[in-house]
C-alpha cells in the first residue's frame, strides 16, 4: 500500500497525489450517487502519466475509476470499494482547432463549454450541450455519451467525436477512429468507448467535430389546454420538414411546481411546448412562421415568440428552474431519463402521472419531447421511510412503463451502479453474457472501474 | 448558529461550484471546490472529529461566497466553512487567532499597531510606489517578502477620536482597523466631502468590527469586538454609523446579529445593524455631488459589496458621474476576488497572490490612471499585487477619489 502512493509520486508529483482522508472524502460521490472515499486519488497532465499510473494499478492489481467532473447521476465515477480515483481535471488543454477540417483535438478534462467557447470565436459550433456544460469535461462527456436540448437536430457526444485516445488495461495508448470525414477500417472502437463509462478503457484525448456556427436562433412557446393537445402538437412537428434545435415538453404538475419561480409568467393549468430554432436569418424567420402555424393548427391556446435574446431568455426560465425548484418540494428524488418513441410521450406522461398518484409522491416530467428523453422526477423524503420506499417501488414501475412503451431506461445518464440492477430488464442475457466477454477481453483483470454497468 | 444537517443535505453535489471557485480554478483538486469542502465536513461532522488537516484545509476557501451565486440549493458554503472553523476549535494558526483578541479591543489596537510600525520600519523594504515595506526575513507565520502597509506615525483615529459630530444627520464614523488605523487618508477624505455637505461626523472609541475573528471562526474575540462596538455606538442619538469599509459593513450590517445570537446584546445588535451604512450607498442617498474627474478608473469591487452590502456596489454609479472613465472588465475576472480572502491571504500567501494576479493582469492591461476599492482588506492586496508587476499606478480607496 505505502508502496504503491511512493510509486505513484514518483510518477506525478506529491501533491498530485492525494491521500488524506479529508480530501479523498470530496471524491465519494459524484451529482447523486455516494459511495465510499478511494484509496488513493490521482491528478495527471499528460496522457503518459495515466499509462504509468495504469501499469502501476495492474501490477498491485488496484481497481481504477476514471473521473471527470463528477457531475454523473448513476455513479458511474464512484468508488465502492478500495479503488484508485483518476481524476482527469487537470488534462485541460485545447491542442488545437483545424477550421479547414472542422475538428477540434482537446485533453480529456477539457470543459465541454470551454471549447464552444473557443469554438465560436473562430466562428464554429460544437453542438452537444448537456445541462452540466459548464462544468462537465469532454472525456466525461464522451465516457457516458452526454446528450443534452439541442440533440433532437444535432445529436449527442457520439455524433461528434471523430477520434479517441485512449490508455488501456495494460497500459497502451491506442488512437480510435479517422480525421477524415468517413472512415470503415475495422470495427468502430470509437463508438464502442463511448457510452462505456470507463470499463473498456480511459479516454485520454479526443478529436471532437465541429461545424459552423449558425447565425441566428429564435425562440417560441407554445400554450396548451391539455398535454394530449401538446403531444399532437410535438407529433405534428415532427412530422414537419422542420427541424427544431430543441424542443421540450412541460406538464401541468411540473409547472406548478416551478410557480414559484416562474410567478405569472404563465398561466395554471397548462402544457408547455419550447421551441428553439436556428440557422440562417432568413432559415430561422421561415422555420419560426412555419412553427407558428403548426402551433396554432394544433389547438395551442397561446404562441409566445421571443424578440430578443432578453425575452427568449425569460421563455427557458421555466424550464431551467425546473431542477432547482423541485428541492423545494423534498430534499431528495429520483431524477430518471428514460426514453420512449415520441409517439408514446403522452402515454408516458400519463402513467407517471397515474403511477404517482397512486403511491402519493409529488412528481414531475419534462424534457427532450424532441428526442423522446424525459426527465421522469419521483421525489420524497429520505427521512420518511415510507415515502422512500414507494418511490422506490414508483421508480422500478417507471422503469417497466417505459419498456412496455418500446423505451429505453437511460437516454443520457447512463447505467453505472444507479440502473446496473435493471440492465436484465432492457437486454437479453445473451446480450448482456456477449457485452461482458467483451469487457474481459478489454480488461482481463477486471480493473477498469469493475462493478459498473453489469448487474 | 447553522443547522448542519439541514444545509448539508440541500446541496445536491451537482458541481456548479466547479465554475465559480477562484481557489478551485487554480488546483483543479475536488476538496478545493464547495461541493468538496461541504463533503469533508460532513465526514468530520459524522466522525464528530476535526483533525488538523480538517483545520488546515477550512483555511483554503476564500469564504468569497461567489459558489453561492451559482448554488441552485443556494447553500450557505462561506458560513458553513466559518461555523466549521469555530467548531473545529483552535489550533490552526493560533498566532492569527491571538492576533484578534488584540484588534478586538481599543487600547490593544493601538499598542499593536505602534508595535507594527516599528517592526515594519526596522524589517522592512520599501516598496517602488512607497505605500509600504516587504519583509527583509522570514518570520512565523510571514514569510519573506510579505507586503506591510506603511504604518502612519499618528492615524487618523488617534488623531481625531472622541470628536463629536454637528449637522443634523447625527452622523458617526466606524472607521475599522484598515481605515483607522493604516490608511489616513480615507477618512480625512470622509471629512472633506462631509465639509462640502456642511457635515460632520462624530468619532467614539472603537476599533475592531470583529469579522477576522469571526471570519476564523474565534467567536469570543468577535463578540468582544462587537461588544466594544454597541457600547460606543448604541447611543440613541446616533442616526446614522458610515463604514467605508465593505468588509466591516458587511460584519455590521449582516453577520452581527448572528454572531450575538442568544446573547444580552442580541437585540442592541438589531437595532444598530440597521444604522450602518455602507459610506457610498449612504453618499448616493444624500444627494452628494462629486467633483469632476477626467481620469481611467478600474473598480475592483469587493467581494463582501457584491455578497454582503445592503444596497450593493455604489462607488462605480458614484464615479460614473464624475465624468471617470470606468474600464470594463472582462467577465471571467471582473466579479473575481482580490485573493485576500480575509485570513486565506494569510494562511496561503503564495496562491492568494496567484488568484489576485489574473485580476490584477487584466486591471493594468486597460492602463488606468488609478485603480479604487472600498473594502481597506482589499487595498492591501492590491497594493501588493500592482507592486509585484512593478506598476506604479496608485492603488486607493473610493472616498480618496470623490474628494477630489
Amino acid at each position: 500500500m505505502a508502496d504503491i502512493i511512493k510509486q505513484l509520486q514518483s510518477v506525478l508529483t506529491a501533491e498530485a497525489v492525494l491521500t488524506e482522508p479529508g480530501d479523498l472524502a470530496a471524491y465519494a460521490t459524484d451529482a447523486k450517487i455516494k459511495g465510499l472515499p478511494p484509496l488513493v486519488v490521482v491528478l495527471p497532465t499528460e496522457t503518459a502519466q495515466v499509462q504509468a499510473i495504469v501499469r502501476l494499478c495492474a501490477q498491485h492489481r488496484l481497481p481504477v475509476i476514471p473521473r471527470g467532473a463528477g457531475t454523473g447521476t448513476v455513479g458511474g465515477a464512484v468508488p465502492e470499494f478500495r479503488a484508485l480515483v483518476l481524476d482527469l481535471s487537470r488534462m485541460n488543454r485545447i491542442r488545437t482547432i483545424d477550421r479547414d477540417e472542422l475538428l477540434a483535438d482537446v485533453q480529456a478534462g477539457v470543459l465541454n463549454a470551454d471549447l464552444q467557447r473557443e469554438a465560436q470565436q473562430v466562428g464554429l459550433f460544437y453542438p452537444p450541450d448537456p445541462a452540466s456544460r459548464a462544468t462537465s469535461t469532454l472525456g466525461g462527456n464522451a465516457a457516458t455519451n452526454a446528450g443534452g436540448l439541442r440533440a433532437v437536430k444535432y445529436g449527442v457526444t457520439a455524433d461528434w467525436v471523430a477520434a479517441l485516445e485512449v490508455v488501456t488495461a495494460d497500459g497502451q495508448v491506442i488512437h480510435t477512429g479517422v480525421r477524415t470525414r468517413k472512415g470503415v477500417v475495422g470495427y468502430d472502437l470509437t463508438r464502442l468507448f463511448i457510452g462505456s463509462e470507463g470499463t473498456l478503457g480511459i479516454i485520454t484525448a479526443l478529436t471532437m467535430r465541429l461545424m459552423p456556427l449558425p447565425p441566428a436562433k429564435k425562440t417560441l412557446l407554445g400554450l396548451f389546454a391539455t398535454l394530449a393537445d401538446a403531444g399532437r402538437a410535438v407529433m405534428a412537428i415532427v412530422r414537419s420538414p422542420i427541424v427544431p434545435a430543441a424542443m421540450e415538453l412541460l406538464d401541468s404538475t411540473t409547472l406548478r411546481a416551478v410557480k414559484s419561480r416562474t410567478g405569472d409568467l404563465l398561466p395554471d393549468d397548462i402544457a408547455l411546448v419550447l421551441l428553439d430554432v436556428d440557422g440562417s436569418e432568413q432559415e430561422v424567420e421561415q422555420q419560426s412562421a412555419a412553427l407558428r402555424e403548426l402551433l396554432a393548427a394544433a389547438d395551442a391556446l397561446e404562441v409566445r415568440v421571443a424578440a430578443d435574446e432578453v425575452q427568449a431568455d425569460r421563455l427557458w426560465l421555466a424550464r431551467r428552474s425546473v431542477s432547482p425548484a423541485l428541492y423545494e418540494l423534498r430534499p431528495h428524488k429520483y431524477g430518471e431519463d428514460v426514453t420512449v418513441p415520441i409517439h408514446h410521450l403522452v402515454d408516458l406522461f400519463d402513467g407517471v402521472t397515474a403511477l404517482a398518484t397512486k403511491h402519493r409522491l409529488p412528481h414531475a416530467c419534462y424534457g427532450h419531447a424532441g428526442d423522446g428523453n424525459v426527465h421522469v422526477n419521483l421525489l420524497y423524503d429520505p427521512a420518511d421511510a415510507d415515502e422512500a420506499a414507494r418511490a422506490k417501488a414508483a421508480r422500478a414501475e417507471v422503469f417497466r412503463l417505459t419498456l412496455a412503451l418500446g423505451g429505453t431506461i437511460s437516454g443520457e445518464h447512463g447505467v453505472g451502479i444507479a440502473k446496473r440492477e435493471f440492465l436484465p430488464w432492457e437486454q437479453s442475457s445473451a446480450m448482456i453474457d456477449l457485452q461482458k466477454r467483451l469487457k474481459r477481453a478489454f480488461d482481463p483483470l477486471g480493473l477498469l472501474n469493475p462493478g459498473k454497468v453489469f448487474p | 448558529m447553522i443547522d448542519w444537517a439541514a444545509e448539508l443535505t440541500r446541496c445536491t453535489r451537482c458541481g456548479a461550484c466547479r465554475e465559480v471557485c477562484p481557489v478551485f480554478a487554480l488546483t483543479l483538486r475536488e476538496p478545493d471546490v464547495a461541493r468538496g469542502r461541504l463533503a469533508r465536513i460532513e465526514a468530520a461532522a459524522a466522525s464528530g472529529r476535526f483533525t488538523h488537516a480538517d483545520r488546515r484545509a477550512l483555511t483554503r476557501c476564500l469564504q468569497c461566497g461567489r459558489c453561492r451565486e451559482v448554488c441552485k440549493a443556494d447553500v450557505h458554503v462561506a458560513q458553513i466553512v466559518r461555523d466549521a472553523k469555530y467548531r473545529s476549535g483552535a489550533g490552526m494558526g493560533a498566532a492569527q487567532q491571538s492576533i484578534t483578541y488584540l484588534l478586538a479591543d481599543p487600547e490593544r489596537l493601538r499598542k499593536l499597531t505602534d508595535r507594527a510600525r516599528q517592526f515594519a520600519v526596522a524589517l522592512g523594504r520599501a516598496t517602488a510606489d512607497g505605500s509600504g515595506t516587504r519583509l527583509r526575513f522570514a518570520f512565523p507565520y510571514l514569510e519573506a517578502g510579505r507586503y506591510l502597509p506603511k504604518l502612519p506615525q499618528q492615524s487618523y483615529l488617534s488623531r481625531m477620536i472622541g470628536s463629536a459630530a454637528d449637522g443634523e444627520k447625527h452622523l458617526a464614523l466606524f472607521l475599522g482597523c484598515g481605515a483607522g488605523r493604516i490608511f489616513t487618508g480615507i477618512g480625512e477624505a470622509l471629512d472633506a466631502i462631509l465639509a462640502t455637505m456642511n457635515l460632520t461626523a462624530a468619532v467614539p472609541e472603537q476599533a475592531c468590527c470583529g469579522l477576522p475573528a469571526w471570519g476564523l471562526g474565534v467567536d469570543d474575540a468577535a463578540r468582544e469586538a462587537l461588544s466594544h462596538f454597541l457600547q460606543a455606538f448604541g447611543d440613541k442619538a446616533i442616526e446614522t454609523i458610515l463604514s467605508p469599509c465593505a468588509s466591516c459593513t458587511a460584519m455590521l450590517q449582516q453577520e452581527m446579529t448572528e454572531a450575538l445570537a442568544d446573547t444580552p446584546l442580541e437585540n442592541a445588535a438589531r437595532i444598530v445593524a440597521e444604522k450602518v451604512s455602507d459610506v457610498f450607498v449612504w453618499l448616493r442617498e444624500n444627494d452628494f455631488h462629486p467633483p469632476c474627474l477626467s481620469l481611467r478608473v478600474a473598480v475592483h469591487v469587493p467581494c463582501h459589496t457584491r455578497r454582503g452590502v445592503r444596497g450593493g456596489d455604489a462607488l462605480t454609479p458614484l464615479l460614473r458621474t464624475t465624468g471617470a472613465q470606468i474600464i470594463e472588465l472582462p467577465a471571467e475576472v471582473a466579479t473575481n476576488c482580490c485573493g485576500m480572502g480575509g485570513s486565506f491571504g494569510v494562511f496561503h500567501p503564495q496562491e492568494a497572490q496567484e488568484i489576485g494576479y489574473k485580476k490584477m493582469a487584466a486591471m493594468l492591461s486597460a492602463r488606468p490612471d488609478v485603480i479604487v476599492t472600498s473594502c481597506t482588506g482589499c487595498l492591501l492586496q492590491l497594493r501588493d499585487l500592482a507592486d509585484h508587476f512593478g506598476a506604479t499606478v496608485p492603488v486607493r480607496h473610493g472616498l480618496e477619489l470623490l474628494s477630489g
